[in-house]
C-alpha cells in the first residue's frame, strides 16, 4: 500500500493521509511518492524534521531516490521549516495560506510526528491534527501525518486513525473514501488487525446509520479479524445502526460466510456469489 | 461469533426396521416440539420426509432441508445446523427439533467420517437450542457402524420416548481412535512448495502469495483452492504466533488433492475436538483460525512428531476445471468487476431501504 516510487504516485496521497510505517524504508517510500505527487502538480510542499544528520534529512534523501529535490528547493517549491515555524502558535492555517498567497494553487504539508512531539504535548499533537482535518476540507490542501506502527497502539492509535480515517496508509492495508462512503484496500490479518479495527470503531462513530464499507479492493481477511469487525461496530449496530460489507472478493467473502458475520444483527454481507 | 443460547439438547439415535416405527417415534418428538412453539426440521430421504410432513398434518412451520446437501462434510453440517437453528430462533423459534438421517451407504473411510461427525455434534451443536434425533434403518447397518451409532449418541429413541444410552463414549475418545487420513499417496512425492526456517510473523503477507500462487499453478477449482489457502494461512498464522520457531509449511498440490503440512518445533494442542466449537468471546477469540480451517478443508489432523507439532490438512479435488469455450468465457457483464459493480447497485438499494426504515 505503501507507494513506489517507480510508479507514478497517485490520489492516493491527497487528502489527509496517515502514513503508518513499520521501518524507515517505508517511511521514506511513502514520503518520496507523496513529494513527487505535490511536485507534479505544482503545489507547494512545506515539510519539517527534527535537526538530523545532514544525509538523513528529506532534501539528500529525495535526491537519493530521484527527485530534484534542490530545483524545487532553488524554485521555492520545496521548503523545509523548523517544528517551531511549522507549528506556529496561531495554527497552521497561517502556513497554508501564506503558501497560497505565494501563488500556488494548492499547499501540502507532512510532518513525522516525532516532530511534532518535539514542540507539542501529544493533546496538542490531536488538536492539531483535529483542526488540521477541517483545514483540509477548507483549503485546497492536503497533508500527511507519519507515524511509526510501532509506537502508534491503543488510544494513541485510536487517535490518529479517527482523524485520518479515509487516508490510512498501511504497508498491506489501506483506506479511502468513495461515493457511498468507506472503502478498504489491501489484506488484513494479525499484523495489521489494530489499524483495521481503529478504522472501523472511527467509521462507525460517524453520524450515520448505515455505514458502507466497501470490500472490492481487499484480497484477504484473516478470521481473527473478522471477530475484531463485529467487536468494533457492536455498538454501532447495537444502537440500530446498520453495516453495508459490499462487493467483497470471493475468498473474503467465503471466509465471512464461513465466520458467520452475515449472521450478526445489523451486519449485511452484499456480496458477488450470493 | 453468535452469541449461544439455551443448555444443551437431546441427542438421539433412533434404529428403526419399518416406516412404520420410523413415524411411530417421530411424529410424537416433533409434534410436542411444534406444539411449544419450536420449530421442526427434517433432513432425511425424501420419503421418509414426505411421511412424516403428512403425519404432522403439513404444518407450516416445518422446514424440509436436502439431506444430500447437508451431510457432504462434518464442517459444513455443523455450519447447516447452526444457521438454521439461529434464523429459526430469530424468527421467534424458542428452540429446534431435528429429525435428520445420516447417509451410511457409503465405504468405510466415509463411514468413519460420519462416526466422527456423529461424535462432533455432541460438542459442536451443544450450546444451541436444538433437540435433534438422528435416524438410522437397523436394516442396511453392520455390527460396526451399529456400533458406532450407539457409541456416539447419549440417548435412544424408544417407543416410550428418550432413554439414556450407557454405551455412550465420550467424543474426544471416539475421535482419538478413529482415523482420518484418506489414502492419497501426495507427500510420497517432493513437495510442490517448501517454505521453511519459517519465525517472522510480519512476513505472512508475502507467505500467504507464495502459497496461493503455488495452487493457483495447481489447477483445480479456483473456490476449493481459495478454500484450502485459507485454511493453510490460519494454520500457518497459528503455528507463529502459538508454536515455537522455526515453523515449516510443505504443500502438495496434485490434480486430484491438496495436502499441506504445517510443523512447528513446539508441543502443540492435544484436544481432537479443537476447531469444531465456535470461538470463544475471548479478545482475541480462542479458536477462531482452526474453526475456520476446518470448515475450509477436507480433513485437518494434528499431531506431534519427534521434533514438534505438525497440523496436517487436505482437500480432495473433483478434476481440473476445463478451459473456457467461446460460450463459457467471461462476457463483459461478468467480469469480477462487473460483478462487484451489480454488488454495490444492490448495496445501495439496501441502503435506501434500511434509511427509510430508520
Amino acid at each position: 500500500m505503501v507507494g513506489d516510487v517507480r510508479e507514478a504516485p497517485g490520489t492516493e496521497w491527497d487528502g489527509h493521509v496517515l502514513l503508518l510505517h513499520r521501518t524507515e524504508g517505508e517511511r521514506l517510500a511513502g514520503l518520496t511518492a507523496w513529494v513527487r505527487r505535490g511536485l507534479e502538480l505544482g503545489e507547494k510542499i512545506i515539510y519539517t524534521e527534527l535537526p538530523l544528520l545532514p544525509g538523513d534529512a528529506l532534501v539528500p534523501v529525495l535526491e537519493a531516490r530521484g527527485v530534484d529535490a534542490a530545483a524545487a528547493v532553488r524554485d521555492g517549491q520545496l521548503v523545509v521549516l523548523p517544528p517551531e515555524e511549522f507549528y506556529p502558535r496561531e495554527g497552521q492555517r497561517v502556513v497554508v495560506e501564506r503558501a497560497l498567497a505565494e501563488g500556488f494553487a494548492a499547499v501540502r504539508i507532512s510532518a513525522e510526528v516525532r516532530a511534532a512531539l518535539s514542540v507539542l504535548s501529544p493533546d496538542a499533537v490531536h488538536g492539531v491534527e483535529h483542526r488540521l482535518d477541517a483545514l483540509v476540507g477548507d483549503l485546497p490542501m492536503s497533508a500527511m501525518c507519519q507515524y511509526a506502527e510501532a509506537d502508534s497502539t491503543g488510544t494513541w492509535l485510536d487517535d490518529a486513525v479517527a482523524t485520518h480515517v479515509f487516508g490510512v496508509r498501511q504497508s498491506t492495508f489501506s483506506t479511502s473514501r468513495d461515493l457511498d462512503g468507506l472503502a478498504l484496500h489491501g489484506e488484513v490479518d494479525r499484523t495489521n488487525t489494530d489499524v483495521f479495527t481503529a478504522v472501523l470503531s472511527a467509521a462507525s462513530r460517524h453520524p450515520s446509520l448505515v455505514l458502507w464499507v466497501d470490500l472490492g479492493e481487499v484480497s484477504y481477511v484473516d478470521a481473527g479479524s473478522c471477530w475484531r469487525l463485529d467487536d468494533a461496530t457492536r455498538g454501532f449496530r447495537s444502537s440500530g445502526g446498520h453495516v453495508l460489507l459490499v462487493a467483497p472478493q470471493p475468498p473474503v467473502e467465503l471466509t465471512m460466510r464461513m465466520l458467520e458475520v452475515d449472521e450478526l444483527p445489523g451486519m449485511h454481507l452484499v456480496g458477488v456469489e450470493q | 461469533m453468535t452469541s449461544t443460547t439455551g443448555p444443551a439438547r437431546l441427542h438421539a439415535a433412533l434404529l428403526y426396521r419399518t416406516a412404520q416405527e420410523l413415524a411411530s417415534a417421530a411424529v410424537p418428538f416433533l409434534a410436542d416440539g411444534l406444539a411449544m412453539g419450536e420449530a421442526a426440521v427434517l433432513a432425511c430421504r425424501e420419503e421418509n420426509s414426505a411421511l412424516l410432513a403428512e403425519a404432522l398434518g403439513h404444518d407450516e412451520r416445518i422446514l424440509v432441508l436436502p439431506r444430500e446437501g447437508i451431510y457432504t462434510r462434518t464442517a459444513d453440517a455443523i455450519a447447516t445446523f447452526r444457521r438454521v437453528v439461529r434464523r429459526q430462533v430469530a424468527a421467534g423459534a424458542p428452540g429446534v427439533r431435528l429429525f435428520g438421517e445420516v447417509p451410511v451407504d457409503q465405504s468405510g473411510d466415509e463411514w468413519h467420517e460420519w462416526h466422527r461427525c456423529e461424535a462432533i455434534l455432541n460438542v459442536a451443536l451443544g450450546p444451541l437450542p436444538l433437540s435433534s434425533v438422528c435416524a438410522y434403518d437397523r436394516r442396511e447397518l453392520s455390527d460396526a457402524i451399529h456400533e458406532g451409532v450407539e457409541e456416539t449418541h447419549p440417548a435412544l429413541m424408544t417407543p416410550a420416548g428418550p432413554v439414556p444410552n450407557h454405551r455412550y463414549v465420550d467424543p474426544a475418545t471416539v475421535l482419538r481412535r478413529t482415523p482420518t487420513t484418506l489414502a492419497g499417496g501426495a507427500e510420497d512425492t517432493p513437495p510442490t512448495l517448501q517454505l521453511v526456517d519459517l519465525d517472522d510473523a510480519t512476513r505472512l503477507p508475502e507467505l500467504r502469495a507464495r502459497v496461493r500462487a503455488a495452487l493457483d499453478g495447481s489447477g483445480g477449482p479456483g473456490l476449493l483452492r481459495g478454500r484450502f489457502a485459507a485454511a493453510v494461512a490460519e494454520v500457518l498464522h497459528n503455528a507463529l504466533r502459538h508454536g515455537r520457531p522455526p515453523v515449516a509449511v510443505r504443500l502438495w498440490a496434485t490434480p486430484t488433492r491438496l495436502v499441506c503440512t504445517v510443523t512447528d518445533s513446539g508441543d502443540g494442542f492435544d484436544d481432537p475436538l479443537a476447531g469444531y466449537t465456535a470461538p470463544g468471546d475471548g479478545f482475541p477469540p480462542a479458536g477462531a483460525g482452526l474453526w475456520l480451517a476446518r470448515q475450509a478443508c477436507d480433513t485437518l489432523e494434528a499431531f506431534r512428531t519427534g521434533t514438534g507439532f505438525t497440523v496436517r490438512l487436505a482437500t480432495g479435488l473433483p478434476g481440473s476445471e476445463p478451459p473456457p469455450t467461446p460460450s463459457s468465457a467471461a462476457a463483459p457483464a461478468d467480469t469480477p468487476a462487473a460483478r462487484a459493480d451489480r454488488a454495490r447497485a444492490d448495496a445501495r438499494q439496501l441502503a435506501r431501504r434500511l434509511r427509510k426504515q430508520l
